[in-house]
């Protein structure tokens, strides 16, 4: 039963997503009547996905037949949603595949108008200036991002320039247990005696 | 020849003649406040115990959908979203104050086109045979007289291949959850009734019918003695609702 209302508040959810994207109706059309089923292998969860004229409708169970099928990951099938990624390998397809490509576009090609959708409630001066926010933000963010990766880089060069080799390692491994006999040898020199 | 065989209504045993008459009564007195006592009832769960339902039903566009004991029109109103201008719905109920609510809530909402309010009582449903793909009954079944002769007369309406949908009350799975359901059932629903409806007998009927309803295994059975095929029922919210689902082949 749970199952059924977080499938239902998904729909509700992609459904308004939908309808405030400016690119997927035309994608949608072409998607009328198709029935996708996903499957998510690692969560053991089916997901089918029935296209409607304007909507999309998220159910766990069908019984009629179904024109495609993806099945793979949870990782994989997140993917599927990049911009510019392609169906990836580790899916697998089957049934119509140039819907499979259509259901990909309708959420890589997700565009909405965010002005558009804040500004009746709280105005054009504050929209821009939360854009502007949003924008510095994720320009920050990015920075961020680059200077660690570029940094890792650099510490992992150093490390593995301070670094013992494994050769060196072993090396100073045997110098260390020979010192140990040594050691031994002198502080119990009446078993070496009676030996 | 006057029938003298008995039946229950809640926990009073009244002639079968009667029982119509009785149970037309309670919904007649419970119409109008219908909607809002099922959500007081059951705290909100009567919608998702419905979206279950609506999950469970592969109900697609195009489909010829008979909502049974249909009342105020929760289902039908989803059925008719789903099946829409291609498809039809038929919203069915012996009682005509239900069936009046339901189809004022309808226009109100702007719901026309492919539903239809039928009167009918689903021991002798007025409809073709094979001519649905779908029958449901949502908390319906428990007050029909014979309900061996309405699961009979569903079998016989629905199409091949077609599908029933019974979500209905029925026997909670622990003994603990089971204690505390009728404490809450006996003493708190019928007050409910009192305070919101002003009908506490009405609500009364209604908590001492669900007792006496068959339980999970019992309409299961039923329902294979109907004809139906691969019936098989979730338990919802501890088995308190049952979902039954059987196939015509």
């Amino acid at each position: 039963m749970i199952k059924s209302t977080l499938y239902y508040a998904l729909e509700t959810t992609i459904n308004a997503l939908l309808r405030r994207s400016t690119t997927s109706q035309p994608l949608l059309e072409k998607l009328d009547n198709a029935v996708i089923q996903l499957t998510i292998t690692d969560w053991q969860l089916n997901l089918f996905w029935i296209f409607n004229a304007d909507k999309i409708r998220l159910v766990s169970e069908w019984d009629h037949p179904v024109t495609s099928s993806i099945s793979g990951e949870l990782i994989a099938i997140t993917r599927l949603g990049l911009s510019g990624a392609k169906v990836a390998k580790d899916l697998t397809v089957s049934g119509d595949l140039h819907q499979v490509e259509l259901f990909k576009r309708l959420f890589a090609e997700l565009h909405i108008d965010w002005q558009a959708e804040l500004t009746p409630f709280i105005g054009a001066g504050k929209t821009h200036t939360i854009e502007i926010e949003l924008k510095k933000i994720a320009s920050g963010l990015r920075n961020i991002a680059r200077s660690l990766r570029e940094s890792s880089k650099d510490y992992m060069q150093e490390e593995s320039r301070i670094l013992p080799t494994r050769f060196e390692f072993d090396e100073f491994s045997q110098s260390v247990r020979q010192l140990q006999r040594r050691i031994e040898k002198i502080s119990h020199p009446q078993s070496n005696h009676k030996h | 020849m006057p029938n003298n065989k008995t039946t229950h209504f809640g926990f009073e045993t009244v002639l079968e003649d009667e029982k119509v008459q009785k149970v037309a009564e309670v919904f007649h007195s419970v119409a109008q406040k219908y909607d809002v006592m099922n959500d007081v009832m059951s705290c909100g769960m009567h919608r998702l115990w419905k979206r279950f339902t609506i999950d469970k039903s592969s109900v697609r566009r195009g489909d010829h959908v008979l909502d049974l004991a249909g009342g105020t029109g929760d289902l039908a109103k989803a059925w008719a979203a789903i099946v829409g201008q291609e498809g039809r719905v038929i919203l069915s109920d012996i009682n005509p104050s239900m069936l009046n609510v339901a189809r004022d809530r309808f226009l109100d909402e702007g719901i026309v086109g492919n539903v239809e309010f039928v009167e009918a009582n689903a021991e002798s449903l007025p409809f073709p045979d094979e001519s649905v793909d779908v029958v449901s009954i949502a908390f319906g079944l428990r007050n029909v007289t014979n309900k061996d002769k309405a699961l009979a007369e569903m079998y016989r309406v629905l199409k091949p291949n077609g599908r029933a949908l019974i979500l209905e009350f029925s026997k909670p799975t622990s003994a603990e959850l089971s204690k505390w359901y009728d404490r809450y059932s006996f003493n708190l629903i019928p007050k409910l009734g009192k305070w919101i409806a002003n009908d506490e007998a009405s609500y009364r009927y209604l908590v001492e019918s669900i007792r006496m309803h068959p339980d999970q295994e019992s309409l299961k059975n039923m329902m294979n003695a109907a004809g139906f095929t691969e019936v098989k029922y979730d338990n919802l919210t501890g088995g308190i609702v049952a979902l039954h689902r059987g196939f015509k082949s």
